[in-house]
This record gives C-alpha cells, structure tokens and sequence, in this order.
C-alpha cells in the first residue's frame, strides 16, 4: 500500500516538474510573466510530456502484456521483432504516400498496426506448432524477425531520396516528436481503452502467465483470450510505433522492475507498470533534451543503451 | 450458443455461477479413437468412470497416458467417438463450467513467474463465484504447506510444489480429478504424504481420480484401496482390471516385460 502511495506521488512529483526543464530551464516561480515561456510551456513542453508518459506507458503495458502471453520476461515486442515489424509497416505507409483513415487510425497507424499483428501472429504459431512452449525457440524467431524485418527497412531505406531517407532515419532511432495536442488525444484514447481492456482481463493474465494448459484446467478460455491480447498488444505497439518510432527496450525493463517491487499478480502489476513506464520515458526524454542542449539526442538512443545493458543483466540471473 | 457469445456472458459479473451446480457423477468414454499427426494413439476406446472411483492409467511411456487425461480435460480436441459428462457431451461444456466437474494437475511443470504460494491457490479459484478465503486455508491445512503461503513458487522444492500443486487443483473444486504423474520426482517419504493427502480425498470427500502412474511403486501404494481400477494401455487400447489379480499381472509382465512376482499379493 505504502509503495503505491509512493509511486503515484513520484510520478504525479515527475509530471508536473517535468515540463520545465528541456533545452532551457523555465523559471517555476515567474514563467506567468513571461509570454514566451508561456508559450512554449503550453504549445511544447506540456503536450510532450503527456506523449511521452503515454508512450512509456503502452510501451511497458504491451511488454507485460507480451510476457505473460508468452511465459517469459524476455519476450517483449521489441525482443520479439514486433516494433520493428511495426515501423517497416509505418515506414512503407510514409513511403508510399496514400492517405487514408479508418476511424481514429490514420494510414501509418494502420499499416503498423497490420504489420506488428502479422509478425505476432506467425511468432504465436511457431511457439504453438512448431516449438512446443520451448521458450528459446520463440525467442530466436523473434531474432531472425527482428534481423529480417530490418533489412526490408534499409532496403525501403535504400530506394528513398536522401532527404526522406535522413528525416525516417531520425525517426527510427525513436524519439517524442509530432507533438500536437491532436495527437495526444489520439494517444490517450488508444492507450487508456488498451489498459482498461487489459485490467479487464487480468485475472486471465495471472494464469496465462503460468502455461497454456494450467490456465485452461482452471477454466480460462485461452484461446479467445490469447486472441484479443495478441490484438490489444499489436495495437498498442502500432500506434505509438507509428509516431514515435521503435523506442526500445521499456517494454522490457520496466515490467520487470515493476514485478520485483510489487509483485507478479496483474491487478497490481498493470497499474505500477503503466506509471513507471510512462514516468521513465518522461525522465529519459527531459534528459535527452537537456544533457547535451541545444542538441536534442533522441530517447530511443538513451533507452536503448540502458535496456541493452539491464537485457544482459537478465539473462545472466535468469539462468539461477 | 455461439463460443464466443458464451465467452463474454462468463466473464460478466452478472453470470450465474455454478451453472450445473452437482458434481461429477459419471463419464462415460464410447468408442473413442484418437491420433496425433498420422500416429494413432486410441482406437476404439471404451471406458466407464463412476464417482468414488480411483483409476490408475499404466502403460509405456508415449503411448498416450497423458493424452487420455488432457482428452477428458478438453485439452485436445479432434477424436471421434463420444465423451459423455454426467448428461452431456463433453465439447459441449465451457471451460469454466468443466472446472465444476473436475481439476486437472498438470505433468512436471516449470513457472518462472514468482507468485507466492498464496497468490497462486487465489488464481486457481478463478472459475468459482464464492469470495470468502476459506476454501484457500482449508486446502494449506489438508496438504500440510501453511508454512509455505508467503514462499515464491519459483523457489520451492520438487515435493513441495507438488503439494501445492494438488492444493491448487483441490481449490479448483470438480470432484474428478485427473493427476497426472503426481508422484514423480518425489522421494519415498513426499510420496506417502501425497498419497495420504489423496487418500483422505479419495475417503473423506468421495472425491474421484484418475491418476498416470509410472513405476511398480506408485501402483502397489494403491493395493487396498477400495473401488481401485487399473487401466493398462496396450495396442492402443484399455486394458480394465478391478484389482491386482492374476490376469492383471499376466499382462502387466507381458507389457513390460518385467517380473513384479510376489509384491502384487495383497
């Protein structure tokens, strides 16, 4: 009781200092006099970090997601080669140059979203035809995706002119940009209705997570269940993918820290890995923005440097 | 009813539940036949399980054991022949209704995700209506792991984890219940404790088991038991004894090719 307390304080503390540090620090105390700070406090700054706390949020739900399904804290969407296969899907839309909208899901998202579905769905039949629950085997699919579904995007990369070619390579690095407040209505509404879905389904998860066969002798109808989580994941991932890029590795690192501190039953674990997701991106994109001012690194650089190392810290206590 | 009609009906709040209150009667297997890829595993099958029951499967290893228990927990689907469930078919009941009727525990199973032992027997009550814990420390006293409610599972011991496991299916509540190997990788004094905890089911609660065993061992602890029957497959058929007779261990040899001379004799 006492760590949620805790968490949520941190993370509301993190909210709502976060907007005034960046490039340039924005006096707390007299930004109201000032018009400028004003301005870029409610154009910029605000809206960023409501993006990025939701991109860090789905980003770490769909992780869990994705290891409960598969019975494994390594597998992850990024881990599993779905955001790559998202980004190639977002990155042909660009490319391609058609427009069209279904519902709230413009083009890009669309595109994403099919690509990161068909990836988990040829992932999910390996491991139930061919691998037999073996976990490594899964894993090493999702490598050879990842590898393969990369180098359709250099070769989409290769066929661009070098303006393109340099503006989609920024964006593949994964980085909080085309901020609007359009965008973060269209953020808010896929990832508080993907939450809702899956807190919804969290007793399911509990079981999941132990195996296919204990979840079914308990009465868990796997089959429709599996089905809507491999769904509500892909969406996850193709709608933030497609407008932040492949931000690695939160998926991966804040679900597990979540479960070591508050457990591994899901009622719990959704709630703390949202919050601590949404405010490790927030910490992570402020210090992008700020260390190496005016430079802005982009935070798929820096996630990717910490995720890289605490995936091989992982894998070594794993094996006890 | 459309599956996935029935799918979100059960996980409404309003859903009745238990469905089909009684528990498990009988099930009746009819003319069963059943392959895995192009290798038949049973062919017409016929096996008739009352409640109070203790049934112990025998046979090779591979040779489809585990799958008889995973095709009466709906686990497999695809064979022709009938399964009948006290009045209906079994393809007919939901997962969650089948969880009135009986519990399955699952062969040497591996969880890397780190509940405690409390955590676990709660989800195991997934599919029951009843809110109160009671059932939860009823089960801790009967297989003797109060001690063990607060332990991860990820940490526990091959006889402990098997203890908690048949707590686990305890909890799930349908009177038959399908253990399959629930004595291996125990040594001799675990094993007593399961088979005591299984006994005192089998007489205080009139509960019902359908059980895989593997070694000579396991099926000699069962030799008094009352309303034993032994099924040894063989030729991808059921093989029926009412006890260690004579018959019964002309096969049993045969089968195996073993000598379990005088231990049989009761």
């Amino acid at each position: 009781m006492l760590k949620n307390i805790i968490l949520i304080i941190v993370t509301i503390l993190i909210l709502l200092f976060a907007p005034f540090f960046g490039e340039r620090y924005i006096n707390i105390f007299s930004f109201l006099s000032d018009q400028d700070s004003v301005y870029i406090l409610f154009q910029y700054r605000i809206p960023r970090i409501i993006l990025a706390f939701l991109a860090g949020a789905g980003l770490s739900l769909s992780g869990m997601v994705f290891q409960s399904i598969f019975c494994n804290v390594l597998a992850t969407p990024y881990t599993l080669g779905v955001s790559t296969a998202a980004s190639l899907g977002a990155l042909l839309a660009m490319s391609l140059g058609i427009t069209f909208n279904i519902w709230i899901f413009d083009q890009t998202v669309v595109f994403a979203i099919f690509f990161a579905l068909l990836s988990l769905l040829f992932i999910y039949l390996v491991s139930r035809k061919y691998a037999e629950g073996r976990m490594s085997d899964v894993l090493l699919v999702g490598v050879a995706l990842n590898f393969f579904f990369s180098s359709l995007i250099m070769l989409v990369q290769f066929r661009l002119d070098y303006l393109n070619a340099f503006k989609f390579m920024h964006w593949l690095f994964g980085s909080i940009r085309n901020v609007s407040y359009e965008v973060v209505v269209f953020e808010l509404t896929v990832i508080a209705v993907g939450t809702i879905l899956v807190f919804w389904l969290r007793k399911e998860l509990d079981l999941l997570s132990l195996g296919e066969e204990f979840a079914h002798s308990r009465g868990v109808n796997v089959f429709y269940v599996r089905w809507l989580l491999i769904v509500i994941g892909s969406v996850l991932i193709g709608s933030i993918v497609a407008f932040f890029g492949p931000i690695a590795f939160i998926g991966l690192i804040v679900p597990n820290i979540a479960r070591s501190i508050f457990g591994a039953v899901h009622k719990r674990l959704i709630f703390s890995s949202v919050l601590m997701g949404g405010s490790l991106l927030v910490v992570a994109d402020v210090l992008s923005r700020a260390l190496f001012a005016p430079v802005e690194l982009p935070v798929g650089i820096f996630s990717s440097v910490l995720g890289a190392i605490f995936f091989c810290v992982l894998v070594m206590s794993s094996r006890h | 009813m459309l599956e996935y009609k029935r799918f979100f009906m059960e996980r409404s709040p309003r859903f009745p539940h238990p469905l089909y209150g009684e528990g498990f009667k009988k099930l009746s297997v009819r003319q069963l036949s059943f392959s895995l890829g192009k290798k038949p595993i049973f062919s017409d099958l016929n096996v008739e399980i009352a409640k109070n029951d203790i049934c112990l499967v025998i046979g090779e290893n591979g040779i489809g054991k585990s799958t008889f228990l995973k095709l009466l927990n709906k686990q497999v689907s695809g064979y022709s022949g009938e399964i009948f469930l006290d009045a209906r078919e079994l393809k007919e009941y939901s997962n969650r209704e089948l969880t009135n009727k009986m519990s399955y525990l699952p062969q040497k199973i591996v969880f890397n995700t780190p509940y405690t032992v409390f955590e676990l027997l709660e989800m195991s009550r997934y599919s029951s209506k009843d809110v109160s814990q009671d059932v939860i420390f009823e089960a801790l006293t009967i297989f003797q792991i109060e001690h063990l409610g607060k332990k991860f599972i990820t940490q526990l011991s091959g006889g402990e984890m098997q203890r908690v496991l048949l707590a686990s299916t305890y909890i799930v509540g349908g009177d038959l219940m399908l253990l399959d190997e629930p004595f291996s990788f125990l040594d001799p004094g675990q094993r007593q404790k399961v088979f005591e905890n299984i006994l005192f089911l089998h007489e205080q609660q009139k509960r019902t088991f359908v059980m895989v065993v593997n070694s000579i061992e396991e099926m000699l602890m069962f030799k008094n038991v009352e309303r034993l029957n032994l099924y040894v497959i063989n030729n991808q058929k059921f093989f029926h004894f009412k006890g260690f007779d004579k018959d019964f261990k002309k096969l049993f040899e045969d089968t195996f090719s073993v000598n379990i001379g005088k231990r049989t004799n009761a």
